[in-house]
């Protein structure tokens, strides 16, 4: 069966939980609110091309954009992110990896446990749970960039 | 509801009213304008109403079990509208037209929540009973001067809490949702009338509630001028629901930008540009578009020479890229061809006619904030870049590419003499046409050219 995805309206809801809804923002706030909702610490990391030119390759090799490191035992994530990526690539990988924080992926197989901000558990596959967490970097670059005039925003208080 | 008993209204004024807006809600419930439940809801409601006015003004008519009956069956269609708002509220039934979700407040308290879900069992139980109760011990309803017992008043007084929270616990939702949290003026100027009218309505259920008592304990003396003082506080309360209810209803949605826009051609926009961004990125990064880093070092040069902004830069440098992976296709970058070019520049193209949107997205990204501070506009290098690279490949539809219009941007020419130079493209793609392109093209040759010459002698001295 296909897996759902999140709506618009159910990342609008989490917004409004995150303090979010209705304003502008951009990833580094997003991050700051998940912060605070999720308990732990997140880092939003760029690296510098000139002096990182190994993680520049490897990543570029690799497929990826950037790289999300959660360490359990100090309550952390460290998002890295390469500073030469385009503005747009750039904001969207961030919103790409706090997805997966904000969904609780890198809880899942951990016993440890903790918060996520979803309500409902990470998806078990793997291409699914890239694909929501896509999904949701877009919903918040576009929650972010209309702030108060998201529709999404508008409806939650909008009892017609 | 005592309506039509004092003189302060004309005695037909609530029958005539309610009947017009009765047939007003029918009209609407036929057109597809509204569909759903509200409309014909509001029409029976409004319909019922009026007849209560009428008949609240004969009440010898009826006996008292069919006075007390009748009465029920009025207030089923008030009780059912305010059992579906608290449903709204909770998320579980939509407006007419619209999606479900949750209002507000209720969106992330789980308990607030679970009591709005509550409203159908505990107003639908406490009316039962009102009707069950007053069926055993049956009151001349519809005579509001005559006298009740104690027991009758404990009767039909606690089974009115229930509507009175959940009328409080509305009012005090829309009160929230007309606080500063909402941006919009319209949308809290709505939310404001909506909770004026709600509580008002609240105001009224407690006016009858304290009418039972009046009837209960009150002196003989007292029973008619209080009761009086009661109908004509109803009829203003009633008078404000009836405009309140309404004006806030038709204000309708703030204006937001374009909902069909943002949720089909802007997400499908900006996976493709991210898309055809990102491998672009990760080719240049890992080193797999060769011919080019030299080429690129020499452009760096010319650019100077030409006193090129950064932006001229970029377009420079992301045309010769894209140009590479357009003019040799590659199995690792399915995500950059011309047809996808093509659909980007498109989309692009229909997004921007959303003005609204436009001006919205088009600022910077960036990680700290949705918006550029400024407001101005942010440089799109890319889609001049794309237009380019497939004017140089001679991929360009011209429906959606006009090569004559980089004529005198040295970018470009730039970018084209580059392209000749690391054999990404054949010479004959290049031809510029008019004098303008031909002088600009000849002056981007030069700077190359020299750029390439000082390379080599800072080369050979060491």
């Amino acid at each position: 069966m296909e897996p759902s995805f999140t709506t618009p309206e159910v990342f609008e809801l989490e917004l409004l939980e995150l303090g979010l809804s209705s304003k502008t923002f951009g990833p580094r706030d997003y991050a700051l609110a998940l912060e605070r909702r999720l308990g732990i610490r997140i880092v939003l990391e760029m690296m510098n091309d000139g002096q990182h030119p190994e993680f520049l390759r490897r990543l570029a090799l690799s497929g990826r954009l950037a790289e999300t490191h959660y360490l359990p035992d100090r309550r952390a994530a460290v998002v890295l992110l390469p500073s030469s990526l385009p503005p747009l690539v750039l904001a969207l990988a961030a919103l790409h990896e706090l997805s997966h924080l904000a969904a609780g992926d890198h809880l899942s197989g951990s016993e440890e446990g903790g918060e996520r901000l979803a309500r409902r558990p990470p998806l078990e596959d793997e291409v699914a749970r890239e694909e929501e967490a896509d999904g949701r970097a877009i919903h918040a670059l576009l929650a972010g960039m209309l702030g108060p005039a998201s529709p999404y925003a508008q409806r939650i208080y909008d009892a017609r | 509801m005592n309506w039509g008993l004092v003189d302060v209204l004309p005695p037909f004024f609530w029958p005539v009213f309610m009947a017009a807006l009765s047939i007003c809600f029918a009209v609407l419930a036929l057109t597809r304008a509204r569909g759903g439940w509200f409309a014909p809801l509001a029409s029976a409601n409004c319909f019922l109403i009026a007849a209560e006015s009428v008949a609240l003004s004969h009440p010898e008519l009826a006996p008292w079990r069919a006075q007390v009956l009748v009465m029920r069956v009025w207030e089923l269609p008030t009780v059912t509208g305010i059992c579906a708002l608290c449903l709204v509220q909770a998320g579980v039934l939509a407006w007419p037209r619209r999606t479900a979700a949750a209002f507000g407040e209720a969106a992330f308290r789980p308990r607030l929540r679970r009591v709005l879900l509550a409203a159908p069992a505990a107003m639908f139980s406490a009316w039962f009973l009102a009707l069950v109760g007053q069926m055993i011990w049956p009151v001349p309803i519809f005579d509001p001067f005559a006298r009740m017992t104690t027991r009758d008043f404990f009767v039909i007084a606690p089974l009115c809490l229930p509507i009175l929270f959940y009328l409080a616990l509305l009012s005090w939702l829309f009160a929230k949702a007309a606080g500063p949290r909402v941006r919009s003026l319209r949308l809290r100027t709505k939310n404001v009338s909506l909770f004026v009218g709600i509580f008002s309505y609240f105001l009224v259920v407690v006016n009858a509630v304290v009418g039972y008592g009046v009837q209960a304990f009150a002196p003989d003396e007292l029973l008619r001028p209080i009761t009086r003082a009661q109908f004509i506080l109803d009829d203003g309360l009633l008078l404000v629901v009836a405009v309140a209810l309404p004006v806030g209803l038709a204000l309708g949605s703030a204006p937001a930008a374009n909902e069909l826009l943002l949720r089909t051609a802007y997400p499908a926009l900006l996976k493709l540009r991210d898309r055809i961004e990102a491998r672009r990125w990760q080719l240049s990064g890992s080193g797999k578009l060769r011919r080019l880093t030299r080429a690129l070092y020499y452009a760096n040069g010319a650019a100077d020479l030409l006193a090129m902004s950064d932006g001229e830069r970029a377009r420079t440098v992301a045309a010769v890229e894209l140009a590479s992976i357009l003019a040799y296709p590659r199995d690792d970058a399915p995500e950059i061809t011309p047809e996808k070019s093509l659909q980007l520049l498109t989309l692009q193209r229909d997004f921007l006619r959303d003005e609204r949107l436009a001006e919205l997205v088009a600022c910077s990204k960036s990680l700290d904030r949705g918006s550029s501070d400024n407001g101005e506009t942010a440089d799109d290098a890319l889609h001049d870049a794309l237009e380019a690279a497939l004017a140089l490949t001679n991929n360009g539809s011209e429906a959606v590419v006009a090569p004559e219009r980089f004529d005198g941007a040295p970018w470009f020419h730039l970018a084209a003499v580059v392209a000749e130079a690391a054999s990404i493209v054949p010479p004959q793609n290049l031809r510029p046409e008019g004098s303008i392109a031909e002088l600009t093209r000849r002056s981007a040759a030069r700077a190359y050219h020299e750029a390439a010459t000082r390379a080599a002698v800072r080369a050979s001295h060491g």
